[in-house]
């Protein structure tokens, strides 16, 4: 990277630190410390919520999602506005009322104290492997593409979020999300329009979509009903909603960015402009990605993305030669031929679209996809060549595909800005995920049930120790982690494993008022069992059900079991309604 | 009833900052929503 990118990295990345800390310098106490001064308008909650959710691997995956399998996936998140209304109407007075620091207190004033620990307990499992996925994903791609060594890059993501999130807590994390979304929505849209001004000058936008369109990039909607298919409108209304509502509505990292809202007014605004942003925001972040295809129709991509894994197997020798060379050169001449023709049938199309010619552009259209299907032939030679050569190293490129053209076509300053997207995002999310954390474990666990009825001093430096000591787990999970599959639904298929359980525990709380604190216990541990189970079946090939579809099915399953249980064994002990109404939480939960 | 108590319930009675009620707040937000989906499935026919 040029001097003046690190400049603009750097510079960028240190400001919004520093003004985090700054802005929280004069934090004094442990309610303050976890739960902020709850000041935020709808509009800092709004993206606070947002950035919490988009992390790195958002802008790293996503284009390369676009790129290999077109917009489809932005279906992925029509679930989030419902989800989004059901919360502000429903969930947030209970949490407002109740003056809940985590979302799982509100489960003690429900149920009892063990349903609260135990739905703790899973979101620390699931959220503390989340947050180390989050900072080793954009880690190991940076460290490829941009040759800087992995442990390195992982502390470098990792120890400025530490400082500022420990140093600040709670309002650090929202008051640093503000200036990382500007600069995270920022820079996308330079990123959009840099491409579509590096398109050649002949090639207007609509040839671009046009390009785009015909070879089945730009169908956003799948309406076929399909249990296998990850990504159609009815996995993304039905399924994501649950996932969606679990997320936001019981996974601690999201509940406290909502929470720190001046009013529930303002807490529900924020909720909404989330419902209404969100969509449009992935949708741009796809067409990046589509632009990046279109950008590679008139410009040779590189043969592989990773070019990382291109230089290890040709660095291997046995008896001083050279194995792997020859065999890259005969696939890269092999490239170089396939691209010339490939570039001829889109100049080809561009022509005769402009002429008027449809008979012209059927023609190319069919030399196009018969070339593509080549180029898709050639890239698989290419990826057995690489396993070939080294089992060890994964295949998958299209995470390296909008990197690639960051360092490689970017003008200099902007890459600088890019960088400090995929830093901000990064950041953004691992300091929401290590700040949920600390303050679960604080309020739920440890000065819930371990160490009761010290002073706040004692329990402001605890929460402290507890965001350091998070933060550090996730930095090591992140430094022994292994990379599968897409990175997106790496973190994704995590969290629908266990959000299932969770969203139906609260899910009871709020509209099975008759099921009780015992029953919904023992349903909450049989249902993750089941989810566990149901996972790996399908990862062997034994069921249809994909991981968005575990979600649902785990929340029924804590709903069934739990009405089953209350049947055979009694609830277990509930509040009066009276209570539940006055917001009265059992003797010691909230010191 | 406790200061904050009273508070809280004032809170959940507050109407948004526009369209009145809170009902319509929602219905704008997934009538909104709709007309995105229908945009992407216009936008995807349209170019394909």
């Amino acid at each position: 990277m040029h001097v003046i990118d690190w400049l603009v990295l750097v510079g960028t990345l240190v400001f919004i630190a520093g003004y985090g800390m700054w802005k929280t310098r004069y934090v004094a106490n442990s309610e303050s410390y976890l739960r902020g001064d709850r000041e935020l308008k709808w509009w800092a909650i709004g993206l606070s919520i947002m950035a919490t959710q988009a992390s790195a691997i958002t802008f790293l995956s996503t284009p390369g999602k676009a790129y290999e399998d077109g917009m489809g996936f932005a279906q992925f998140y029509f679930g989030l506005p419902i989800a989004m209304v059901i919360l502000a109407a429903f969930v947030l007075p209970h949490f407002y009322r109740l003056k809940v620091y985590t979302a799982y207190e509100f489960l003690e004033s429900r149920f009892d104290m063990r349903t609260r620990t135990l739905t703790a307990i899973i979101f620390l499992l699931q959220r503390g492997l989340s947050a180390g996925l989050t900072i080793f994903a954009p880690a190991i791609i940076l460290s490829a593409i941009m040759a800087w060594p992995l442990t390195p890059t992982i502390f470098a993501m990792g120890a400025l979020v530490i400082v500022y999130t420990v140093s600040g807590g709670t309002d650090a994390v929202s008051q640093t999300q503000k200036q990382q979304m500007m600069v995270i929505l920022g820079g996308m849209f330079v990123a959009a329009i840099i491409l579509v001004r590096k398109l050649p000058p002949a090639v207007e936008m609509s040839d671009a979509m046009s390009l785009a369109g015909q070879l089945g990039k730009l169908e956003v909607i799948d309406l076929r009903f399909d249990l296998e298919n990850r990504y159609n409108i009815w996995s993304g209304l039905l399924a994501s909603t649950f996932l969606f509502l679990s997320y936001f509505g019981a996974d601690q990292s999201q509940v406290q960015r909502y929470l720190g809202g001046r009013t529930l007014t303002e807490s529900r605004m924020g909720l909404l402009f989330n419902g209404i942003m969100k969509v449009p925001m992935q949708f741009l972040v796809l067409f990046v990605g589509l632009l990046v295809f279109v950008f590679f129709q008139f410009e040779k991509p590189p043969i592989h993305f990773n070019e990382a894994n291109l230089k290890k197997i040709t660095a291997i020798q046995k008896n001083g030669e050279y194995l792997y060379t020859d065999s890259l050169q005969a696939l890269e001449r092999r490239h170089d031929s396939l691209f010339s023709l490939h570039r001829a049938a889109v100049n080809s199309f561009v022509t005769s679209r402009h002429a008027g010619d449809d008979d012209g552009m059927r023609q190319a259209l069919t030399e196009l996809k018969y070339q593509n299907g080549q180029d898709s032939l050639l890239r698989e030679d290419v990826r057995s060549l690489i396993r070939r050569a080294d089992g060890s190293l994964n295949t998958l490129d299209a995470d390296y595909v909008f990197l690639t053209f960051i360092t490689e076509y970017l003008p200099v300053g902007l890459v600088g800005l890019l960088m400090a997207v995929i830093f901000s995002a990064a950041m953004s999310s691992t300091s929401s995920e290590i700040n949920a954390l600390a303050t679960a474990t604080v309020v739920d666990l440890y000065r819930r049930s371990l160490i009761k009825g010290r002073s706040d001093g004692h329990y402001l430096k605890m929460s402290k120790w507890f965001t350091f000591a998070w933060g550090m787990i996730a930095l090591g999970f992140a430094s022994v982690a292994n990379l599968f599959d897409n990175l997106v639904e790496a973190v994704n298929i995590v969290g629908s494993i266990f959000y299932g359980t969770i969203l139906g525990v609260f899910a009871v709380a709020f509209f099975f008022k008759s099921i009780g604190g015992r029953a919904v216990f023992w349903a909450a541990l049989l249902a993750e069992a089941s989810v566990i189970t149901l996972y790996w079946l399908h990862e062997y090939g034994y069921s249809p059900f994909t991981y968005l579809w575990l979600v649902p099915i785990g929340c029924f399953l804590v709903i069934g079991f739990g009405w089953l249980f209350n049947l055979f064994m009694g609830g277990g002990p509930l509040l009066t309604d009276q209570q539940q109404t006055n917001g009265d939480l059992p003797e010691n939960s909230n010191p | 009833m406790s200061e904050k108590q009273n508070a809280s319930e004032i809170s959940e009675k507050e109407a948004p900052p526009i369209l009145g009620s809170w009902r319509k707040m929602y219905a704008f937000v997934l009538i909104l929503h709709a007309l995105v989906i229908l945009f992407f499935w216009l936008f995807g026919q349209y170019w394909s």
